[in-house]
């Protein structure tokens, strides 16, 4: 198992543009933990995400403003944004719920901007990474579901009564789904992004000789639209399979 | 299910490190972005409705006692109007009883006047009847050449006087 990691690593990291700890003269497939420093790095990579994220924060909210000006101002509209967002769908639970999705919401689009940054990588062009958020919002909403309707939750799963031993095994497929959907989609996107920004920057050399022709730009550009797309996207998917979850009048 | 897997690239351990680093983001973020951000916006939002409530507090209260003001104004007004009045009717009056002294006065000291005047006039007259007496008899006398007696002399004086003046006794 370990050497075919270690071949899907390498055909991987042909298409890939260089990381920052390229060039640190680290060996990429060294092993640390048991994985290999390639693997390691959608890790690091949504580590350096957060701690971005988490320092702004602070260094916006240090001293919080009855006037908001600079970076408070901006991440006042920002969450006001996400709250207006989420409010169409989530309603009244708005305001319990908007920390979650917005740190979903948050995160996501950072780290596919992280991609385009140079010498960085976006987390989420790795499985891992969007099971990982796919999961946490699968169990978030079972557990507020479950918390606020109690055994009553589980019951959407034998509708129609009639029918109820053959849709059980649907709405359970169905309901799995959900965040291996979520999850492939970001993944899958945001590879296919990164994959075509690689490969039009190793094309590159091909049309000028080695006078640098930013043809990758266009995608560049597509790149922050499909970003946010797919972080709406997910944040969007994620708000309302909680509603679903939370709403008292489940009729489907 | 394997080859998938591998294909693309999951791996539990990693899995599990992305949870616990977005659920510790998370725990981060809420502490310290949406709780301060979301109690900022609450608060300001709290901040500006008292405020407009203050505002229209006032704004009543400044109503209430505009139309107070006005309304001792005008009472006022009315006070000072009926002060000035009386004020003129007082002068006025006063004004009247000072010309109507002053006229008595004016009278009293015409008429003492004339009859300073008459009583002079008397003594003149007296004195010039006198006079004329005495020098009616030295002229009498100096030419008739003869003494008159007094009686006729004040008779002849009387007839001269009478004949000058004319004058009302």
């Amino acid at each position: 198992m370990a050497s075919e990691a270690h071949t899907s690593s390498t055909a991987e990291q042909s298409l890939e543009l260089p990381s920052f700890l390229d060039f640190t003269g680290l060996d990429m497939h060294h092993t640390y933990f048991g994985l290999t420093l390639h693997e390691w790095l959608p890790v690091i990579m949504s580590f350096l995400v957060g701690l971005f994220l988490v320092a702004v924060s602070l260094w916006s909210t240090r001293k919080m403003q009855k006037i908001p000006a600079g970076s408070q101002a901006l991440l006042e509209i920002i969450i006001e944004g996400l709250y207006n967002f989420i409010h169409d769908i989530l309603g009244e639970h708005t305001r319990r719920y908007l920390p979650f999705i917005g740190t979903v919401f948050l995160y996501i689009i950072l780290m596919n901007f992280w991609g385009l940054i140079p010498l960085m990588h976006s987390p989420t062009n790795s499985i891992n990474t969007t099971l990982a958020l796919a999961l946490v919002v699968f169990c978030m909403y079972n557990y507020e579901g479950i918390r606020i309707k109690g055994l009553k939750y589980f019951k959407h799963y034998f509708e129609p009564v009639m029918l109820a031993p053959l849709m059980f095994p649907i709405h359970v497929i169905g309901e799995f789904a959900r965040p291996a959907s979520l999850a492939i989609r970001l993944f899958g996107n945001l590879t296919g992004e990164d994959l075509t920004l690689a490969l039009l920057v190793i094309l590159t050399p091909f049309i000028l000789g080695w006078i640098p022709v930013p043809i990758h730009l266009v995608m560049v550009i597509m790149a922050l639209l499909f970003s946010t797309i797919q972080a709406t996207v997910f944040t969007l998917l994620s708000s309302v399979y909680l509603s679903l979850a939370i709403e008292e009048h489940e009729e489907h | 299910m394997d080859a998938l897997v591998e294909q693309l690239g999951l791996n539990f351990k990693l899995l599990f490190i992305q949870i616990v680093g977005f659920l510790v983001l998370y725990w981060l973020l809420k502490k310290f972005l949406f709780g301060r951000i979301m109690d900022m916006i609450q608060k300001r939002g709290n901040e500006i409705r008292a405020a407009y409530e203050e505002n229209e507090q006032t704004q009543n209260d400044l109503n209430a006692l505009k139309e107070q003001y006005e309304k001792k104004l005008q009472e006022v007004q009315q006070q000072a109007e009926s002060i000035i009045q009386d004020a003129a009717q007082q002068a006025e009056k006063t004004g009247q009883e000072i010309i109507e002294k002053t006229r008595q006065e004016a009278n009293l000291i015409k008429e003492k006047g004339l009859a300073e005047i008459e009583q002079e006039k008397k003594r003149v007259i007296a004195e010039i009847r006198a006079d004329v007496v005495n020098l009616s008899i030295e002229i009498a006398s100096r030419i008739i050449a003869k003494n008159i007696t007094a009686q006729e002399a004040e008779q002849l004086s009387d007839d001269i006087i009478e004949k000058i003046g004319g004058m009302p006794s």
